[in-house]
Parts: structure tokens; C-alpha cells; sequence
């Protein structure tokens, strides 16, 4: 008890990590061996065998992805490849040589470049061949391990990949994404006039360099810059001022759009206040069009109600805190939800300058209900109701209640009146 | 009442402090004026050096001022403490002031206040040890400080203990290019030489290579212990394969104890989830203070050692190879410098130098390398032993000639009578190198002058040597040494007279081969 008790004594208490695989990703995945493990299923010997038969290519495969993520080795290592496979690139690109010394010793490097990539490659298979060999037989665990390992270093990959933080791969992004390429190889060959050996040279050399922890770190901090994201979005952008349709300035068109999301819920029996506001009104629209009092019980069941919400909208800026400052390809400051699903915005105007109403439309409360902040990642995925260091943006709702009449005419009693 | 009796209480208490510190002041400005500026201004230390007595004198004082400094501070802060202060004794301070001026001045010299004793006391030794105007080095701006700053056994050693915890920097660079040559790195020697290449070919490299330094060495370094890439990577059990270029240029392992490098750890293994934790605890921390400054100083002194070894062989190469101390090697060094200077003047057009001094580059790595050297000397040792050394001492003697004119000059010697009793007689006093006219401060002192009673005990000028086909010649043109020298004394042969003494003028032929060499 007392060595328990030193143990803490004047120390701080900490948490401790937790021993189970599940990493750091957004996509959990229970590795092969755990599963496998959990499942405390029989192998059969078939599939025993077939597996020890690829585990080599496994390694190969392994180490091609080391490769491509610059993993297990330095940078210098990396860095010495991505010259010689530049130089024997040159060398197979290139169209004649001219009978001078640099062309000459460009040649010649490039053949010792490919010569060097070859037997480096020959010498690694051959070596990995004669170390299994020589070593101890690989285990199942071994082996499912190494499958893991592949698993999780492509999963790696397909984060890292150019449009990975696009929402999702529909088949207009695809589209979109092959056609601003094009469109760029084509400015590329046609008007910067880059010939194809070195557009191919530079494409590969990327590629190869693409997954360098430099290089992703380079692109995480460019992709810090404001214009980039707007560049990167910038089909978005497009896409919400042509098509977006325009800002929603007036009541009528607001109510549309509130109208259309909430279709289930077009009838609602009013509240005490409420109904005292709707026989306010009948009055007043009673007198107006002559309608007779006794047929006030039956008419709000023609009445919508509709709770018109509104959000505002921040960004968190660093330094500055919670702005209203957005980048032009996400909401507006102040937003309403477009579709059903809720998770399309349409720019809206500032909620009070919406008090101007109609005939057809009254105010069922004096002012807007604002609720509290609602917290959610930079890519307004929800998170939570208090700020954390997770939350980027957030938005309030404005809410407030309006009734409505969808027009005059539509009314019985305009109708009994005018028959 | 009794708040006034104690603010009266506490105003008596600072200025009985207050004199005592005045009384400390004088003693200060007492001693000072004693021991402190008697030797380093004085002509006499640069005669000879201290004696055991002056230097006793020093330390003594030192030691007193530096025990009166000590104490000094101590009693201000527990003034300050103090706020109670009275008008009237504020006014008598005042009054001190203006009665002793000196005390001021003195006060202002301990500004910081809680050193150590003997901190204090060093200073104060250094100070009294060196002379109190020493030369001054280049600044970059004009006005920054008006004096360097003295020496300072505190500050010396602050500067030393800071840069041994804050070295590592240098001496992992220091490392690194160790392993870089010695091909313990093989990928990182290749990469070296394809960048050195790269310099030679288009110099701007050498602006963007720093650049691209600073950019991915210190600001993505940084970034990305901030924000690590999420590639948690399962571990391999058993390392399959080998590469090739590894195994080729391998140049043996690396003689350093190895220590966790920024590199090692971004690979962040599954297997340690807890890698934050990891780095809270890492294990170089716990070499953490002194054992760390200690290991740093050990290799500064290193360093300096080297320093020290690589200034003795240039001023080896400056003495012995190009300072003319062997003639022969001196000038045989210039002719072949100058005969290389002109072949390259007259080739370089001719020669693509961007291959040549990369190609360079990477012979002289490639034969560097430990492997391939042990072979070399392999096979270097047995040859050379048959071939004889070439005598040098035959070939040296014939294809250059050094028949260089020495350097003549005269030098000469007054020889010097005194009159005896009767006029008539002469006696010889000796042989000088004044005059001893009338004007002469020995005379004036009656004193004789300086010089020997024999001719053979008279040495030549510094470095330079009499020629022995010459001995002492009298001068015989008398009047005309007498008249450039300024002297209207009576002649009479080869003697000037004056009332007691008359002299004649000796003069001998030296001469001087070469001055001795510059840095020696």
C-alpha cells in the first residue's frame, strides 16, 4: 500500500494511451490479425500454404510502397533514386545524342543510372529470395502482419492522395477533375510548350516525390494559404454563383425554401399566443375583405406555419478569433438549408431585414429566437455544442415563426365572398 | 505617537547605514588609489616582469576591495527594504556628497549586485593585472559600445557554461560531416557529391541549397514535430533484403554512440502508441545538465585542440614552406606556384572546369573510402619500398642557385680618453657608441657611458654579422664626422678634444644575408 501510495505522491496523474490497434485515422479498421485472432477460427492448410507461397511478394510489394512513402530509410537514400531514375529517364527520353561531351556524359550517366536501378532491384529479389530461405520459415502472423502493413500503408496513400480532402469521389468530380487536367496539359504542351519527354520526366519525378513526408508537409503548409483553398475550391465557387442561385434577399423566397424543405409539416395547430397573433390577423384581414366573423373556427386549417430558420455563420481565425470572414465557396454569413438532407446552404440576407411583410405572410413572434453556437470542424462537420480545438467554424440558428397564407385567392372565404 | 517614534527609529537606522556605506566607500577610493593604479600604467611593468611583491600587492587588494564590494550590495538592498527615509538625512547626504565627490564615482561601479565572492575577486585581479587600456577590435557599428568589456572571469565562464548546453547543434554538424566523408553515411556522401555537382555546375545552388536548408531542415523540422505526418507504420519483425548501393559503399559503422536524431523518431512505429509520452521522456534528456555541459566542453576543448593543431600548421606552412627559412624549398615552392598559375591562366578556357572539379570531387571521395584506401595502401606499401629515396642533398644543390648580395652597412664605435692629471696624459676610458660630448646625459651625470674596454667584446647589430675581411678602421676625416654629427670640438689627427675627454671614431663593415623569417 505505502509504495502505492509514493508511487503518486507529488506527481501529477496522467492518462496513458491505449494499447489497441485502432490508429489515429477517421476510418477504423480492425487489422487482419486481430480479427483473425478474435475469431479463433481454423485456418485451412490450403490457404496456409497459398499464403507462405506470396508471402515474398508481399515483401515486394511491401517495400515498392516504402518506397513510395519514402518510409525506413533516409532522405538521402530516396533522394540518390529520384536522381538516377531522372538521369536513366533522360537517357531513355532523350532523341539523339549530339557528338558533344555533355550530351555524351548525360548518356553515359543515364546508362549507369540504369544500369545501377537494374542490379539494385536483381540484387534486392535475389537477396530477399536468399534470406527467406536462409532464415526460419515465416509464421501465420508473420505473414498476416505484412498484409496489414500493406493494408494500412495503402490506406496511407489514399489519404494522402491529391483530392482526398474533396468530400467525395461522384462522378462529376471525377469529370471535373479529368478536365481541368486536361485542360492544364494541354495550356502545359501548347502554350508553355513543354515538350512530351519533359512533361513526362517532370510527371514521373513528381510522383515519385509526391509522397515525401517533405513534400506533404510543404503541401499541408501551402494548403495553410487562403488563395490556394479558393483556387483548389474554385468550381465550387463557380458552381455557387452560377447555379448556387442568388442570394435569398426577400421574405417570399425564403419562405419557398423553408416551405420546400418542411413538406410533412405544412399543417400545425397553433399555440395559444400564436393563435391570438392568427385572430388578430383574420380580423384585420376580415375587415379588409369583408369576411365574415362566424367562419373565423374553421379557416386556420388553410394557415401555414412554418419556423423560418436562419444561421449565422463564423470562421475561427487565428489570432482574431470567431469572424464572420468565410471563404466565398462555403456559406455566408448568414444561411439557409437548401435540401432535405440539410447539409446544402443557400447565402441569405441578415434575418432583420426581413420585418417588411406582407398580406399574405405575418410574424407569428416579435423578434428572432437566437440559440446558442453550434460548433463544427473546418469542413462544417458537426461537432459539438462547446468550443474545442477541433472546431473551426460554427453557427447559431435564428429562428422565428411566420404564418402564412399561400395566396388570396387560394382562401375559401375570398371565393365565398366573391361568389 | 509611537508610528513618528519608529519612522525617527528607522531614519536613524538608514543613515547610520548610510554612513557606514560612505565609510566603505572611502576605504574603497583609499585602496584604489594605493595599490590599483601603480602598475599596469606604469613604465616599469613593461621593463620586466612583476615582482613576487607587486603581485602580493595586487591580491591583497583585490581580495580586500573585492570583500568591501561584497558586503557593499548587501547593505543597499537591505536599505532599499527600508522605504523610511527622512528629509534631513537625505539633506546630510546630500551634504557628504558635496564633501567627497570621489564617493560617487565609486558607487557606480558594482552594478550587479549578488555575484559571488570570488567572482568579484577575480574581476577585481584582471583588472588590476592587465593594463587599463587595451587594444581594440573592429565593431560593426561605430557608436554600439564605447569600450569593449573588461575581462571577466564570471562572464567568461557564463559564456562558457551557456555554450556547453547549447552546442549540440554545432557538434552534430561536426558529426555528420564526419560521417559524411568517412562514407559511414554512403547515401548521404552520395547525395553530398551529386549537390556538389550540382554547385559546380550552376553556382546559384549555392543561394538555394541554404534556402532550401533552412526551409526543410529548421522550419519543416519544426512544423513536423508539431504536427506529425499520421503514418503510424506497423513494424517490421525481420528485415528481408539488402540494398545494393548500401552494401557496395557501406563505409563501416558509425564510431559516435548513436542518439536519437529527429530522423528516427518521424517514423513513428505503431507499436509505441504512446510516442507523445516517448518524447516527453526521451532518453537523451536524461544526459541533461551537468553531465551534458561537461560532454560539451570536453568536446569544445577538442575543438579547440584541433584549432590550435590546424594554426600550428599553417604557421608551420608559412615558417618552412613560403617564409624563406630554407631558401631553397621557399623558392622552389614559388617558381612551381607561378608555373601553375600560368598553365591554368593559359588552359582554363580550354577546360570544361564544372566537370573537372566535380569529377574531382568524386575520385578523391571515392578514394577516401575505407574500404577502397585499405586496398590502396595494400598495395602502395610494397613498391615502395624498393624504390630508393632520390638524394636530395646533390639535387638541391645545383638547379638554384643562391647567390643573393648581402645587405652592407657601416656601423661605428667612439673610442674613448679621458684627460689624466696632466693634460698630456690620456687614459683610456672605453669603447661607445656616444660621443660623450658635453651634451651628453652620462656626462652630465658623471657617469661613464656605456659600452666595453675591448674591441673583441663589441658585437654586431642584431642579426647582423662583421665582415671579417674588414677590421676596425680608424676614421680619418675627422672634420667632416665631426661637422654631420654637429660637434665643433678641436682637432687634432685623428681625435676630436674637448676640456677632459677626446675620442676618434672607429667604423667596420657588416653585413646581413636575409632578416630572419616573418613568423618565427
Amino acid at each position: 500500500m505505502s509504495t502505492f501510495d509514493n508511487e503518486n505522491n507529488g506527481k501529477e496523474f496522467h492518462a496513458k494511451f491505449s494499447d489497441i490497434h485502432p490508429h489515429h485515422d477517421q476510418v477504423i479498421s480492425i487489422p487482419l490479425a486481430t480479427s483473425i485472432k478474435a475469431s479463433k477460427k481454423y485456418i485451412p492448410s490450403i490457404m496456409t500454404i497459398s499464403m507462405s507461397n506470396i508471402y515474398p511478394f508481399l515483401i515486394i510489394i511491401d517495400n515498392c510502397l516504402n518506397r513510395i512513402l519514402w518510409l525506413h530509410n533516409t532522405h538521402y537514400h530516396y533522394f540518390n533514386y529520384v536522381i538516377f531514375i531522372f538521369l536513366s529517364m533522360k537517357y531513355f527520353l532523350q532523341e539523339t545524342v549530339r557528338f558533344k561531351f555533355d550530351d555524351i556524359l548525360t548518356a553515359w550517366l543515364g546508362l549507369v543510372s540504369t544500369i545501377i536501378l537494374c542490379t539494385s532491384i536483381l540484387y534486392y529479389i535475389v537477396a530477399l529470395f536468399h534470406d527467406l530461405k536462409t532464415a526460419d520459415p515465416p509464421t501465420i502472423e508473420d505473414i498476416i502482419n505484412q498484409i496489414d502493413s500493406i493494408t494500412n500503408k495503402l490506406r496511407i496513400l489514399q489519404r494522402e492522395s491529391f483530392f482526398s480532402s474533396r468530400k467525395s469521389y461522384s462522378v462529376t468530380s471525377i469529370c471535373k477533375i479529368i478536365t481541368i487536367s486536361s485542360v492544364i496539359q494541354w495550356i502545359l504542351i501548347k502554350w508553355i510548350s513543354i515538350t512530351i519527354q519533359k512533361y513526362v520526366l517532370i510527371c514521373v519525378i513528381a510522383s515519385v516525390c509526391y509522397h515525401c513526408d517533405w513534400v506533404q508537409y510543404t503541401l499541408k503548409l501551402i494548403w495553410r494559404i487562403t488563395l490556394v483553398r479558393n483556387i483548389y475550391h474554385w468550381d465550387d465557387i463557380i458552381w455557387k454563383k452560377w447555379f448556387g442561385g442568388a442570394p435569398v434577399t426577400n421574405l417570399e423566397t425564403l419562405i419557398k425554401y423553408t416551405d420546400n424543405r418542411q413538406p410533412h409539416r405544412e399543417e400545425q395547430e397553433p399555440g395559444i399566443n400564436e393563435s391570438f397573433v392568427i385572430k388578430d390577423w383574420y380580423i384585420d384581414l376580415d375587415h379588409y375583405h369583408h369576411v365574415d366573423q362566424e367562419n373565423e373556427n374553421a379557416e386556420p386549417k388553410i394557415l401555414k406555419i412554418l419556423e423560418i430558420i436562419i444561421w449565422e455563420n463564423q470562421r475561427k481565425w487565428l489570432h482574431l478569433g470567431w469572424l464572420t470572414k468565410l471563404f466565398p465557396y462555403e456559406r455566408g454569413q448568414f444561411s439557409i438549408v437548401k435540401n432535405q438532407e440539410g447539409n446544402e446552404h443557400i447565402d441569405c440576407n441578415n434575418p432583420l431585414s426581413f420585418e417588411q411583410v406582407d398580406d399574405h405572410y405575418k410574424w407569428l413572434e416579435d423578434s428572432w429566437q437566437i440559440d446558442d453556437w453550434i460548433y463544427s470542424t473546418s469542413s462544417w462537420e458537426y461537432v459539438g455544442l462547446s468550443d474545442s480545438i477541433e472546431c473551426y467554424t460554427r453557427s447559431r440558428p435564428w429562428k422565428r415563426k411566420v404564418a402564412l397564407f399561400p395566396s388570396v385567392k387560394d382562401l375559401p372565404l375570398y371565393e365565398k365572398k366573391t361568389q | 505617537m509611537s508610528s513618528s517614534s519608529s519612522l525617527k527609529k528607522g531614519g536613524v537606522k538608514s543613515y547610520l547605514s548610510k554612513q557606514y556605506d560612505r565609510v566603505l566607500d572611502s576605504l574603497l577610493v583609499m585602496e584604489e588609489s594605493l595599490s590599483g593604479l601603480q602598475p599596469p600604467s606604469s613604465s616599469t611593468k613593461a621593463a620586466g616582469p612583476m615582482s613576487s611583491k607587486d603581485i602580493f600587492h595586487m591580491v591583497a587588494g583585490s581580495l580586500v576591495n573585492a570583500s568591501i564590494e561584497k558586503i557593499r550590495p548587501e547593505r543597499e538592498d537591505l536599505l532599499e527594504n527600508n522605504d523610511l527615509t527622512l528629509a534631513d538625512t537625505n539633506a546630510s547626504d546630500e551634504l557628504i556628497d558635496g564633501l567627497d565627490g570621489k564617493t560617487a564615482s565609486v558607487k557606480e561601479l558594482p552594478s550587479e549586485t549578488k555575484d559571488h565572492f570570488l567572482e568579484i575577486f577575480l574581476d577585481r585581479l584582471i583588472t588590476r593585472l592587465t593594463p587599463t587600456y587595451l587594444p581594440e577590435r573592429e565593431h560593426f557599428h561605430e557608436i554600439a559600445k564605447p569600450r569593449e568589456p573588461p575581462v571577466s572571469a564570471a562572464v567568461l565562464a557564463g559564456n562558457f557554461k551557456k555554450l556547453g548546453g547549447k552546442m549540440d547543434s554545432l557538434l552534430e554538424f561536426r558529426d555528420s560531416f564526419i560521417r559524411l566523408l568517412t562514407w559511414r553515411n554512403p547515401s548521404g556522401t552520395i547525395t553530398m557529391l551529386i549537390l556538389f555537382t550540382l554547385i559546380c555546375y550552376n553556382p546559384m545552388y549555392l543561394i538555394l541549397l541554404p534556402l532550401f536548408e533552412v526551409m526543410y531542415g529548421t522550419i519543416i523540422a519544426a512544423y513536423s514535430f508539431r504536427h506529425p505526418l499520421k503514418r503510424d507504420v506497423y513494424p517490421t519483425r525481420k528485415k528481408y533484403g539488402r540494398s545494393l548501393l548500401y552494401e557496395i559503399f557501406n563505409g563501416g559503422p558509425s564510431t559516435a554512440i548513436p542518439i536519437p536524431t529527429s530522423e528516427n523518431q518521424h517514423v513513428a512505429s505503431i507499436a509505441n502508441e504512446d510516442h507523445d509520452a516517448e518524447i516527453l521522456h526521451n532518453p537523451n534528456e536524461d544526459l541533461s545538465g551537468s553531465a551534458k555541459v561537461i560532454v560539451n566542453l570536453r568536446d569544445l576543448q577538442d575543438m579547440t585542440t584541433g584549432l590550435v593543431e590546424l594554426n600550428d600548421s599553417i604557421t608551420h606552412f608559412n615558417t618552412e614552406v613560403t617564409g624563406f627559412r630554407d631558401e631553397y624549398r621557399s623558392t622552389k615552392v614559388f617558381l612551381k606556384f607561378g608555373l601553375l598559375f600560368l598553365t591554368l591562366k593559359l588552359i582554363s578556357p580550354y577546360i570544361n572546369w564544372s566537370f573537372v572539379i566535380s569529377a574531382l570531387a568524386w575520385v578523391t571521395l571515392i578514394l577516401m573510402h575505407p574500404k577502397l584506401r585499405k586496398i590502396l595502401e595494400n598495395s602502395k606499401e610494397n613498391p615502395e619500398s624498393d624504390v630508393e629515396e632520390p638524394t636530395l642533398s646533390s639535387e638541391k644543390n645545383y638547379d638554384i642557385v643562391l647567390d643573393e648580395k648581402p645587405e652592407i652597412r657601416t656601423v661605428e664605435l667612439f673610442e674613448i680618453y679621458q684627460q689624466g692629471i696632466i693634460p698630456r696624459y690620456w687614459r683610456f676610458l672605453k669603447f661607445s657608441n656616444t660621443v660623450f660630448d658635453t651634451s651628453d646625459p652620462y656626462r652630465k651625470a658623471q657617469q661613464p657611458p656605456p659600452g666595453v674596454l675591448q674591441l673583441d667584446e663589441v658585437l654586431p647589430p642584431k642579426n647582423w654579422e662583421f665582415d671579417k675581411n674588414y677590421p676596425w678602421e680608424v676614421d680619418h676625416h675627422v672634420a667632416s664626422w665631426a661637422a654631420e654629427k654637429g660637434l665643433e670640438m678641436e682637432i687634432e689627427g685623428e681625435f676630436l678634444y674637448d676640456s677632459l675627454f677626446k675620442r676618434r671614431r672607429l667604423t667596420r663593415k657588416v653585413l646581413k644575408y636575409a632578416n630572419p623569417t616573418l613568423n618565427s
